[in-house]
């Protein structure tokens, strides 16, 4: 199905994704497969569970990573969020993907994540897919529980205590490009060990990047309908996947790369592609982060594996000091794990972060001794400034008057998405607010009033 | 959490004007509450929100379609496709499909979804402001602008809003600003 022509004032953009040595159309921007968009052979191999790869799964494969390569290569515009995204893609079976059981579904979860308009049009394939021979995986002898898996607090502590509920019926599947582990033996025995695509446009012009969560849960559903899995487990705790929908800024799209609403249109859609019906699942929607860590504690009397998570989103190549990765320290993500490992009392090494010590009165003094040129300004500035007010304004949601309307407006989108009446949304969400404030204040409560965390929230 | 927030998106001209008419407290709170209300209005415009009103009211206040047809809730939420890429608009649609799901209907509805949708504007423009107060280096002006901010744009003027989108268009007609044309007409004296 083509959706009807453009019929707003949105920004567009026109992608025509090609196989290798076909013509793309002219004027629109071309991403080549084998090129720009690379789904690997030798990693697909991670998700070949029968004899024969199911041509659909490969579709998804090449789906998933287009629509990042549009989302990554138009600038959005500084008045009004919304694109207008033209794509252009080939399939083995576009009568299936044009229709409308597929089309609605994947426009509609596409518009509701990224906050753009699609107009996705599938072509047939000139090459069929040749399917590498299947895996031989240690897979459950029972029904399977799928978990996305990254390098994030939430995944480890999470998978703790979801492996003492399925044992090993836990299935992970890993997001990120990292292995599961050095073994070589793991990573041949283990399904889903690896993402099976790359997206390498020639120059990234959007930041925001909304389209990972599509990625993310598209892997997810494609690892449910291979293992027959009823349920994937969403890990993110209350704070992560609420706090970004509720406190948006100015004029800039709510983010429901892990909200319920979400992950509930992403099981319409992988129910619609593949035949197979999921649910997502979100244990510790309720929880804040430091409650989670707890439980986990609570279960592995350990520290070790969830202080060797990684939180910041920042890459490598900012976050270096004296030629050692670490995290940056203060975009909302770093400061979020902080408040968490503070709640928790854990003891974790001042030598994790960039920005070592935020109990200093100017911002650029926190900063490691060998790190190149801290200044009150720039990007890392901006991204402090907009963590600290991020669980700040989410800690007094409650309490000021204004957000009320936003509260009450995802309690309804919740309610619906989670089948629990509004009443009893409002309940889990005000005492996860207000344990998240709780925890906030103590954190903020730690270091001096003339620290700049403190001045950025009571002024001087 | 997912990768985000980086930090907010820059502040159009409007809005950079309220930041600084709140931050200086020569500026009277009528004068920071008539600036606001003119963003908001801005902002209504730049996201469709007139025409959608217009396409929410006929549906509203259409008698027949709950009776014969689809549900009320069901055929707004089919309006849903258009407002993507429109914040405000998507979250005009949510909050009117809420009032009528919480018993509310035909203009009372729609006025309940306006005035909590430019509530919404309002509150994720206070903190655009915020952020940018700081990121501009002055945290010894931030407390009193949290303090002014949390005192301008009320209910009522979302009620009055509401009234403006909610009356044919050709009714509506551009507010004039104050304009001070002289020294005795210049800052207000508190």
């Amino acid at each position: 199905m083509v959706r009807a022509s453009k019929t707003n004032d949105l920004p567009e953009h026109r992608v025509d994704v090609v196989e290798p040595r076909v013509r793309a159309i002219d004027g629109w921007t071309v991403c080549q497969i084998g090129e720009h968009l690379i789904v690997d052979s030798a990693t697909i191999h991670s998700y070949c569970l029968a004899e024969e790869l199911d041509l659909a799964v490969y579709d998804a494969f090449v789906l998933g990573p287009a629509v990042r390569f549009c989302d990554l290569t138009k600038r959005r515009s500084s008045a009004v969020w919304g694109r207008y995204m033209c794509l252009r893609l080939p399939v083995h079976d576009p009568d299936r993907w044009n229709s409308s059981e597929v089309s609605k579904p994947l426009h509609g979860v596409l518009g509701l994540l990224t906050g753009d308009q699609w107009n996705i049009q599938f072509v047939p394939r000139k090459n069929r897919f040749k399917p590498p021979s299947q895996g031989r995986f240690s897979i459950p002898d029972s029904s399977a529980v799928v978990m996305p898996f990254s390098d994030g607090l939430d995944s480890s502590a999470v998978a703790m205590l979801m492996e003492q509920e399925y044992g090993s019926r836990l299935v992970r599947v890993r997001l990120g490009h990292r292995a599961f582990s050095n073994s070589r033996r793991d990573r041949t025995k283990r399904p889903f060990a690896f993402v099976p695509f790359q997206v390498s446009p020639k120059r990234t012009l959007e930041s925001s990047a909304r389209s990972r969560g599509f990625n993310f849960m598209l892997l997810c559903g494609i690892a449910a309908h291979l293992m027959d899995a009823e349920e994937i487990v969403v890990p993110e705790s209350g704070q992560g996947a609420l706090g970004p929908v509720l406190i948006p800024v100015g004029q800039a799209y709510e983010d429901y790369r892990c909200h319920p609403v979400f992950t509930d249109r992403m099981s319409g859609l992988v129910s619609a592609v593949f035949g197979h019906r999921v649910r997502y699942r979100y244990p510790r929607l309720w929880y804040t982060k430091g409650e989670t860590l707890k439980a986990a504690r609570s279960i592995s009397g350990s520290t070790v594996d969830l202080l060797s998570t990684r939180s910041c989103w920042r890459s490598s190549r900012h976050v270096s000091v004296s030629g050692k990765q670490r995290q940056c320290g203060v975009c909302a993500a770093c400061m979020l794990r902080r408040m968490s490992i503070h709640t928790t009392s854990f003891r974790e090494d001042p030598r994790t972060y960039v920005w070592e010590n935020l109990n200093v009165e100017r911002f650029a003094d926190g900063a490691a001794a060998g790190f190149r040129n801290p200044q009150d300004s720039g990007a890392f500035w901006e991204h402090a400034i907009a963590g600290v007010l991020h669980l700040e304004h989410l800690a007094a949601l409650y309490d000021r008057g204004r957000g009320k309307t936003s509260i009450d407006r995802q309690c309804y989108l919740l309610s619906g998405s989670l089948e629990v009446p509004e009443n009893d949304v409002h309940k889990k969400l005000e005492r996860l607010l207000r344990q998240h404030k709780k925890e906030w204040s103590e954190f903020v409560d730690s270091l001096d009033s003339q620290s700049f965390v403190a001045q950025w929230i009571n002024g001087n | 959490m997912p990768d985000g927030p980086h930090k907010s998106l820059p502040m159009s001209r409007r809005w950079r004007k309220v930041l600084y008419l709140a931050g200086l407290p020569a500026f009277s709170l009528e004068e920071v509450d008539h600036a606001f209300c003119a963003s908001l209005r801005a902002d209504c415009a730049k996201e469709r929100v007139a025409s959608l009103v217009k396409e929410i009211l006929a549906i509203a206040c259409d008698g027949q379609g709950s009776l014969f047809g689809e549900p009320t809730v069901e055929r707004l939420q089919g309006l849903h496709d258009s407002v993507v890429g429109y914040p405000l608009a998507s979250a005009l649609l949510d909050c009117t499909t809420r009032a009528i799901v919480h018993g509310h209907s035909g203009r009372s509805a729609v006025t309940w979804g306006i005035r909590d949708a430019l509530d919404d504007r309002a509150s994720r423009a206070v903190r655009q402001i915020e952020e940018h107060c700081l990121r501009a280096n002055s945290t010894n002006g931030i407390a009193a602008l949290r303090r002014r901010l949390h005192q301008v744009g009320s209910e009522l003027h979302y009620s009055q809003l509401a009234q403006e989108l909610l009356k044919p268009q050709n009714e509506n007609r551009k507010t004039p600003g104050e304009k001070q044309r002289g020294l005795d007409d210049g800052v207000l004296l508190k």
